[in-house]
């Protein structure tokens, strides 16, 4: 009893401390979990896209890193200071390095392309505003910065006005 | 919006961070969820974005996943910087 009370108190933080760290280390464990499981999915994703367009992806092209006024353009060769080959780039391995760039460059070049439809174009010709790309179920789906939200506002600012029976 | 009380005290759609709701990497997640029934659930997504991402987005759009479902969705900009959010916060 007396060690109890002498001691309990003092012996009580450390399991606090312990618990605590445990929570910490099972949260980051998760998250991790969470993460592996959509890389997985987008390497799947990745997959689904370079079959249908193929890719043009070369993990050895040189590139202008962030942080430079052309940042993320393509080099023709690596002999500027800074520019980095394109699967050594940030992401945890070459592996997660490799599908970003891929899926990044093809997406850069879909955008492109939408953008030639005189979409988000000034007169003369330059491109403005910015365009979003995603893809779901073989669907390209594009978003513009917009003055008129209409979507948004159906679905995320006022759900239940546009929920009702019809 | 009433949900998020941070945000919620701008009144004008065109202040930051509500202006996010305007940005591109913005509308095209309810645009994709429009499509799908208005929800991504279980969904993983990855966005190419021809710009870099600005504060006002990086506040707003965990919100908005959380409204369309709470996909996983990475965002890639034109730099080759990731992140990704779920649970409405950003993940890395």
């Amino acid at each position: 009893m007396l060690f109890a009370s002498a001691f309990g108190r003092s012996l009580r933080p450390p399991d606090d401390v312990d618990e605590s760290a445990r929570s910490q280390a099972d949260l980051e464990a998760s998250r991790r979990a969470v993460m592996l499981a959509h890389r997985l999915a987008l390497l799947d994703i990745g997959a689904q896209h370079f079959r249908r367009y193929g890719s043009h992806y070369n993990p050895n092209q040189p590139r202008v890193p962030a942080g430079h006024p052309d940042g993320g353009q393509w080099a023709r060769d690596g002999s500027r200071a800074g520019v980095q080959l394109a699967a050594g780039e940030k992401g945890g391995g070459s592996g997660w390095a490799f599908i970003i760039g891929a899926l990044l460059k093809l997406g850069l070049e879909l955008i492109k392309e939408k953008r030639k439809g005189k979409i988000l174009q000034d007169l003369f010709g330059s491109d403005e505003g910015t365009v979003a790309w995603t893809r779901i179920d073989d669907n390209d789906i594009f978003g513009y910065n917009s003055d008129r939200p209409n979507i948004l506002r159906k679905i995320v600012l006022m759900p239940r006005r546009c929920a009702g029976p019809s | 919006m009433r949900k998020y009380p941070e945000i919620a005290g701008i009144a004008n759609l065109g202040h930051i961070p509500k202006n996010a709701f305007f940005h591109a990497e913005t509308t095209v997640l309810p645009r994709a969820a429009h499509d799908y029934g208005g929800s991504l659930a279980g969904r993983t997504l990855h966005v190419v974005v021809d710009r870099v991402m600005c504060r006002s987005c990086e506040r707003i759009l965990p919100k908005v996943g959380l409204e369309i479902g709470n996909p996983t969705v990475t965002f890639t900009d034109y730099t080759g910087r990731t992140r990704t959010m779920r649970d409405g916060q950003w993940l890395q």
